[in-house]
Formats: C-alpha cells, sequence, structure tokens
C-alpha cells in the first residue's frame, strides 16, 4: 500500500504516488535551479510543467487512477536531464571560453604568461614545449631549433642546460595555467586538474594491469618477488634514463635525416637549374670530381621544350619521393594525424606526371639518335725498307679523374670541364695492297644525315706516324660545342701480308672483339700477317 | 562519451533555426514543434526546446497566443512575429552559405575516405 498525494500540474489534477512525488519535485526544482536568473525563469517553468502534465495525462486511465515512479522515470527520460535545459543565451556565453585544446598553442594570448618547463610534454626536460607555450608555437619547431644549433655551434647544450636549471616546472594547474598564458581562473584550473586526473587514472589503471600480470607470474614466490622489486625499481630508475636517451638519440637521428633529405632536395634543384655539382667524387690523387645533372643535360646538348620537360621530370620523379620522406619525418615528430591527404594525392598525381614528362622527354631526345651515320678517313703510309714491322706505342692512360659512364658499348668518361671522351676500338685486317693502311671509322648519330656526319667528324683523334712508329692515342675526344651523340670511333689497322706488328702493353683492352677473341694478348709481342691471319714471331727472327 | 557531446552541440546550434522554420509553416504549439523535431531527428529531449522558445519570445522573434484545446487545458500557440521572419530570412541565407562551405570541406574528407 502507498499514500498517493493529489497535485496539480498544468492545471490538471494528478494523483501521484508518494515516491513518484518526491522524484517529480526534485526534478523540477533541479530544473528550476539550472535555469535560475535566466530570464523568463517562471514562464519556463509553467510551460515545462504543462508540458509534462501532457505526458502523464495518457498515463492514467480508469484502470490505472494514480502516477507511478515509473511513469515519471518515464517522463524524465523524455524531457531530459536538468543539464541539458541550459540552452539559455547566458549559458552559450560561458561556453565560449571554455576551449582549452592544447594542441592549439598560442591562441590564447590573453592572461599573464610566464615561462615554465611543461613537464607533461617534455622530450629532455621539457624546455622547447615550456618555450614553445611562451611564444605560441608547435614545440617541434623550438625542438629543431635546439638541434641544429646544437650541431653548428655547440654553445646551445649549454644554453639547454641552463634554461634547465634556471626555468622551474610548472608543477600546479596555476603554473601550468600561466605557462600556457590561460587566465588563472576556477575554471581553468578544473579543467587543468581534470586533464592530470585523466592522465593518472590512465597510469594507474596501466600500472596496475602490469602488477597484475607480475603478480600472476610469480605467485608465492616472495624471495623473488622481493628481488624483483628491488630490481624493478632500479631497472625503473635506469630505464627511464635510458628511455630519454633512446628518445633523445631517434630525435637525434630525425633531425639528421631531415637534413640530408632536405639538403639532397636542394641539391637537386640548383643541380638541375644552375648545374651545381651534386656528385663529387675523390678521384686518386685528391682532386674533387663532381658533376650535375645540367652538366649531363649539356654533354646531350638539349634544348627548349624536351630539356624543360625532362628538368621538370626529373625533378618531381627525384623531388617528390623526397619531399615525401621529409613530410613523414616531421609527421612522426610531431605527432601529427591531421589528414594530409590532399599533400599524398597531389603528390601522387605529380609523380605520375614526372613519368609522362620523363618519357615524352625520352622520346624527343630519342630523336637525336635516329639516323645512324659512318665516315671514314684513310692514312696510307709505308715502312721504311730497313724495317719490317709497325711498332704500335700508346701511353698508359690514367682515367683516375674521370668518372666512367657506360652506355651499351659506348663508354665514355667525364673530367672536370665536362670534356668527354671514348676510347677507339682497334681492328686489325690484311690489306688489300703491300702498304699499312690506317683508317678511322667514325660514326655518330643525329636526326638526318648531315646532323649525323657532323657529329662523327666532331670526333677529334690523334696519331702521329714517324718512320715505322704509329703513335696512338688512348682515348678520342669530341670538339668543342659537339653533343653526344653516340659517336665511335674506331681505328683498323690493315698489314700487308708478310709484315709484321708489334703491339704495345696494355692495348688488349683496345682490340676489337673479332681480333681480340682470336687473339686474347697481343699486347707484349710481335705479329706476322699470314694468308690466315696473324701469327706471333719474335722479334729476332724479323730483324734478320 | 566525446562524440555523443559533440553531436549535441552540433544539434543544439540548428534548433534554433529549424524551430523558426517549423513555425514559418504554421503556428504550433511545444508538442506539435517537439514531435517535428523528433521525427527529424534533431532532438533527443524535450528539455532543451522550452528555454530556446523562450529566449526567442524574449528578443521579439516570436509571439504567441493561448488556445483551447478538446483534450485538457488551453495551449501555447507560438507564431512568427515580422520581426521573426527577418530574422529568420538572414539565418535562412547564412545557412545555405554554411551548409555549402562545410560540405566543401566534408567533400575532402568523404573523398580521401574513399
Amino acid at each position: 500500500m502507498k499514500n498517493t498525494i493529489n497535485i496539480s500540474l498544468g492545471g490538471i489534477v494528478f494523483h501521484i504516488e508518494e515516491d513518484a512525488h518526491q522524484k517529480l519535485s526534485a526534478y523540477l526544482s533541479a530544473i528550476s535551479n539550472s535555469m535560475q536568473g535566466s530570464e523568463g525563469h517562471t514562464e519556463i517553468m509553467a510551460d515545462i510543467e504543462a508540458r509534462i502534465a501532457e505526458l502523464l495525462q495518457p498515463k492514467v486511465s480508469d484502470y490505472k487512477q494514480v502516477v507511478s515512479i515509473a511513469d515519471i522515470e518515464e517522463v524524465i527520460g523524455i524531457m531530459g536531464k536538468p543539464e541539458e535545459f541550459a540552452t539559455g543565451k547566458g549559458n552559450t556565453e560561458t561556453k565560449k571560453e571554455e576551449p582549452i585544446n592544447t594542441n592549439e598553442r598560442g591562441r590564447y594570448q590573453y592572461g599573464q604568461r610566464r615561462i615554465f618547463r611543461d613537464i607533461d610534454d617534455k622530450v629532455l626536460g621539457g624546455v622547447c614545449s615550456g618555450l614553445a607555450y611562451h611564444f605560441g608555437i608547435d614545440p617541434i619547431w623550438v625542438r629543431l631549433g635546439f638541434g641544429l644549433s646544437f650541431f653548428l655551434w655547440g654553445f646551445s647544450l649549454i644554453i639547454y642546460i641552463l634554461l634547465l636549471i634556471i626555468i622551474p616546472k610548472a608543477r600546479t594547474a596555476a603554473e601550468k595555467l600561466e605557462m600556457r598564458g590561460q587566465p588563472v581562473d576556477i575554471n581553468n584550473i578544473r579543467k587543468i586538474v581534470e586533464e592530470d586526473m585523466e592522465d593518472i587514472k590512465k597510469r594507474a589503471k596501466e600500472f596496475g594491469e602490469d602488477m597484475k600480470n607480475w603478480r600472476t607470474r610469480s605467485r608465492g614466490q616472495k624471495f623473488e618477488r622481493n628481488v624483483g622489486d628491488f630490481f624493478s625499481s632500479v631497472g625503473h630508475g635506469v630505464g627511464s634514463v635510458i628511455g630519454g636517451i633512446i628518445k633523445g638519440i631517434s630525435i637525434f637521428i630525425g633531425i639528421i635525416l631531415i637534413i640530408v633529405f632536405t639538403s639532397l632536395l636542394i641539391g637537386l634543384i640548383f643541380s638541375l637549374t644552375t648545374g651545381t655539382n651534386i656528385i663529387h667524387i675523390e678521384g686518386h690523387n685528391g682532386h674533387m670530381i663532381g658533376y650535375s645533372v645540367n652538366n649531363l643535360f649539356n654533354m646531350f646538348d638539349l634544348q627548349g621544350m624536351e630539356k624543360t620537360l625532362l628538368i621538370i621530370g626529373i625533378f618531381m620523379f627525384i623531388g617528390i619521393p623526397l619531399m615525401s620522406i621529409i613530410v613523414r619525418i616531421v609527421r612522426a615528430f610531431t605527432g601529427r594525424r591531421r589528414p594530409f591527404q590532399w599533400y599524398n594525392v597531389t603528390a601522387s598525381i605529380l609523380w605520375s606526371a614526372s613519368w609522362i614528362f620523363i618519357i615524352i622527354g625520352m622520346a624527343k631526345v630519342s630523336q637525336h639518335f635516329k639516323v645512324p651515320v659512318h665516315v671514314s678517313n684513310e692514312a696510307t703510309f709505308t715502312l721504311p725498307a730497313s724495317s719490317k714491322a709497325l711498332s704500335v706505342k700508346m701511353p698508359v692512360q690514367n682515367y683516375d679523374d674521370d668518372i666512367s659512364i657506360g652506355i651499351d658499348s659506348h663508354s665514355f668518361y667525364i673530367s672536370d670541364d665536362t670534356i668527354f671522351f671514348g676510347s677507339p676500338l682497334l681492328c686489325i685486317e690484311a690489306s688489300p695492297d703491300s702498304t699499312f693502311h690506317f683508317i678511322l671509322n667514325k660514326s655518330a648519330r643525329g636526326t638526318s644525315s648531315d646532323e649525323a656526319k657532323a657529329s662523327a667528324n666532331g670526333i677529334e683523334y690523334s696519331f702521329t706516324q714517324h718512320d715505322s712508329v704509329l703513335q696512338l692515342s688512348p682515348y678520342y675526344q669530341l670538339n668543342d660545342g659537339v653533343a653526344w651523340r653516340m659517336q665511335k670511333l674506331e681505328g683498323v689497322i690493315e698489314i700487308p701480308i708478310n709484315k709484321a706488328i708489334e703491339m704495345p702493353e696494355g692495348i688488349d683492352h683496345f682490340i676489337c672483339s673479332s681480333v681480340h677473341h682470336k687473339h686474347h694478348h697481343l699486347g707484349g709481342h710481335t705479329w706476322m700477317m699470314g694468308a690466315n691471319g696473324l701469327v706471333e714471331t719474335n722479334n729476332s727472327s724479323l730483324k734478320q | 562519451m566525446e562524440i555523443e557531446n559533440t553531436k549535441a552541440q552540433m544539434r543544439k546550434g540548428v534548433l534554433e533555426f529549424c524551430i523558426l522554420c517549423i513555425l514559418s509553416e504554421k503556428d504550433a504549439y511545444p508538442s506539435e514543434i517537439i514531435e517535428a523535431m523528433k521525427s527529424a531527428k534533431l532532438i533527443v529531449v524535450e528539455g532543451t526546446l522550452y528555454p530556446l522558445l523562450m529566449r526567442l519570445k524574449n528578443e521579439g522573434q516570436l509571439g504567441y497566443e493561448w488556445k483551447e484545446s478538446t483534450s485538457g487545458p488551453p495551449r501555447k500557440y507560438y507564431k512568427l512575429t515580422p520581426a521573426g521572419k527577418e530574422f529568420l530570412n538572414g539565418l535562412h541565407t547564412s545557412w545555405q552559405e554554411l551548409v555549402d562551405s562545410v560540405n566543401q570541406i566534408a567533400k575532402q574528407y568523404s573523398s580521401n575516405t574513399l
């Protein structure tokens, strides 16, 4: 049996059970309190009461004449909690002051600002993040600045240590607020304390879990546990030191990586545009050799459209992955999970475009290599009657200082001043008559045969013949202003039957494959041209 | 919990505009407004509505008159005042702008998540 009370709600009479009545009046006074001071307070209350009456009306009938506590609970569920009534104007204004977003540092310029070390967001001592708060910037920049200046001028480490000593830690909520530059009022302090509590709760939970796992593992082994306790406390201290060191090292590596990749990117830009050397190789004599992509373009004598296409293409092809690496490192550093999608999309589109640029550029470049042409120059010489053998001399070449690039069989070398040259191929054949011939077969490619011919004639090769000595140069050069168009030089020495040739050491490297195939070691020996090709003889037999 | 709160904040911002829109069609008493809002899933609890109506009335956007009801006591019928109509016009334009710009931004997100 329950007592009922008669109430009037919005002009309607209800029989209501006692506990239900208590609940309802507590609810109404809570709403009333939450809206205290707002305009039209009594009127709102009247409206709410009317609505509640309306909601309760269908609950009572002839069979169920009394309002129960379940009915009231249902109505409260529909109407909402007292806090949710507060949408009035006064409320929205207090809302505006509230957003304390730790990610958006520096937005809160008001309030007294003091420097503290931010121990909640520290890498080493929280100096950088504290400074960052003070200047209203992201701590990553301060850390980067410190890291960089540490390598450029070592004294930034001393400055850091000084700051570590001078600047106090932000311990209390009020200090943290002063550090962030937020006014120290109750609302903000509450916010900070809540943040801290959240943090502590999380840590306590993790700790509790650790303990639980640990306990089950070593149940009943008290001694072990004690020892474990001791070591874990020591280990904790050591661990935090090691953790700090590891953190420091990883940041150090990250900074180094950023520097490396940024300088690569900058180097790439300069190499493509102005011709600054990007690759430096130290030769044996300590002489530095560098060459740039721009030099390479000059060598190919590319101009206009094809050059632009290739420059942009190569730049994007290499630059975009470099840039992505930098972005990735920076992102890992700042811990930003902000969608960087626009970057990824743009980067992949540009990177695909770079492929197209390079392919079109290459296709245009390949036009320069369309028509092959061969040009032959022939020199004829007879040996003095006294000598039976032609003595070939060739100085030992020294390419140590040069960068050798091989494309197909066209190896060429780049030296300091972008003169490039290749090695001639030497062939030895039987002469159709009784004289020695030295034939230079020059070949090159071009857009037209005229152009190709000009490129072929751009090959400069020096040789001298004096008496029985044929002095050969180990390399040929391209004349100034002649672009590389797959120039190739083949020198054919034609030897009359029964005449001999004396080969110098080291010549085998230059001998064309058809001859080299048969005679692996021509160098250092004398050879007689017989009816079936070269036959080795010895000097003494010739002298006679 | 965090997301519920944010969602509620989002809804709160447009409640005023929605109430005015509903009332621009015809005069209504609170329960009718609540029905309309509930069917559009704009309101979760009714409590939010009353302070809003009161504020709009105090600002002069709304007026009301008592009307007899067939079931129970007389009801408060809210209606837009001329000032309220003008206010609604202004809100409507800025709503359109807001929708456009929010969609513009949200489009990036939805295209990215695809």
